[in-house]
């Protein structure tokens, strides 16, 4: 009886072991999420609150660093920014650019929490932040306000730019 | 320190009841006396399987080699033994205590972690063989496991990409637990006398976790990879007392 049993088991022990290579083989797998950029989102509306496609050329730096965030931007009605990663405040040049080569600048702070986040050993890591105000001078912009103070994986729009009538 | 600790748990416990069972499996057997220990458990168990096999069949002890053998020529794995009851030689209610370890520098990122404490999984197999006596088994079952452990993380400082300052990455004895069960498929056959070996696969499920600041953690103790995979497996090294 017993042999005739562990006859019949082999094929049971064939396909487990086969499983569980296939199980040990999935562990090399790497699980890292596929969006991976953590930026806030900012939306540009025109005075009305309607969403704006700017006209006008948009440059960005930021206070602290010769980066440019944003680069001669045109057509666009949001745009991401990183956020920094050891200073809790972040100060941005806004230069607005018509045809005409009239500028128009504002500086924009963020004030922010960083909370560093490990994903999974294979993956690089990353800060997501909690933005706590933001400020601005009211050149181009008329005002701005903070919709969703949360950053992180997800591309939610956190900052709402409201420019001002004469901004294209 | 700590893994040797819970070794000599593991060891002890696993010692103490070998001998607690081989000692009181013979006098607690004896059929007009059956009736009396057996109590109201013994009768809903009757009751549920009618047969002539006596309600306590013996105690086997087992360690899980295949976790062993990750923990000790990988980076992570879990050294794993159990004890196991056996009723009717239908019902298997079970206890697995291990060490979860993991010490590991991934090779890409450089994010190194390191954790070891000790896990605990009570539950229950059915065998679903008709042939009872032969000493194989075809089983399912179900495991309730919790873990408390706490984890070193850290990696090489890195530089933000926009304002270039240097940010440093270290989290020490970060606080940590899960709960979580298992439904388990397995084969047992018996190989020599009271000497078993076999696979069970393993579907788990988290039921609560708790994450801390850094994030998640990567590996949980007798949980594995703590990822989207909801599979594990083990081989166990079975001794029938």
């Amino acid at each position: 009886m017993n042999i005739r049993l562990r006859k019949s088991f082999k094929p049971l022990w064939l396909v487990l072991a086969m499983v569980t290579i296939v199980l040990l083989g999935r562990c090399s797998e790497v699980d890292c999420p596929l969006n991976n950029v953590v930026a806030v989102k900012y939306g540009l509306y025109n005075y009305d609150g309607e969403s704006q496609t700017l006209q006008d050329t948009l440059t960005i730096s930021a206070i602290g660093t010769d980066s440019i965030l944003l680069n001669k931007a045109q057509g666009i009605s949001s745009f991401l920014l990183p956020v920094h990663y050891t200073s809790d405040k972040d100060s941005l040049i806004l230069r607005f650019s018509d045809t005409e080569g009239d500028e128009m600048i504002d500086t924009l702070c963020i004030s922010h929490t960083n909370e560093a986040h490990f994903e999974a050993m294979d993956c690089p890591l990353c800060y997501f932040h909690t933005l706590t105000d933001v400020t601005c001078t009211n050149h181009a912009i008329e005002r701005v306000e903070l919709v969703n103070p949360t950053v992180n994986y997800d591309t939610q729009e956190n900052i709402c730019i409201y420019l001002r009538s004469f901004i294209e | 320190m700590i893994r040797k600790r819970i070794f000599a748990f593991i060891c002890a416990a696993s010692l103490s009841s070998i001998l607690c069972f081989s000692f009181a499996t013979e006098p607690m057997m004896p059929p007009n006396d059956t009736l009396r220990m057996r109590g109201v458990f013994g009768h809903f168990v009757d009751r549920l399987f009618p047969s002539e096999t006596p309600l306590f069949c013996g105690v086997a002890v087992g360690v899980n080699a295949l976790g062993s053998g990750l923990a000790a020529f990988s980076t992570y794995g879990e050294y794993g033994a159990m004890v196991r009851l056996n009723l009717k030689q239908k019902i298997f209610p079970v206890f697995e205590a291990g060490l979860g370890v993991c010490d590991r520098t991934d090779d890409a990122t450089d994010i190194h972690l390191k954790v070891s404490a000790p896990y605990y999984r009570l539950g229950c197999d059915y065998n679903f063989l008709k042939d009872t006596q032969s000493g194989n088994r075809v089983f399912g079952g179900l495991r309730l496991a919790y873990t408390s452990f706490s984890y070193d993380i850290s990696a090489p400082t890195f530089v933000d990409p926009v304002w270039h300052d240097p940010t440093n990455f270290a989290y020490n004895d970060v606080k940590s637990n899960m709960f979580w069960a298992e439904l388990v498929f397995g084969v047992e056959a018996k190989i020599w006398r009271n000497f078993h070996l076999g696979w069970s696969l393993r579907y788990r499920r988290r039921l609560h976790q708790k994450v801390s600041e850094p994030g998640q953690a990567w590996y949980v103790p007798g949980f594995g990879k703590n990822d989207s995979s909801t599979f594990g497996g083990t081989f166990n090294i079975v001794f029938d007392i």
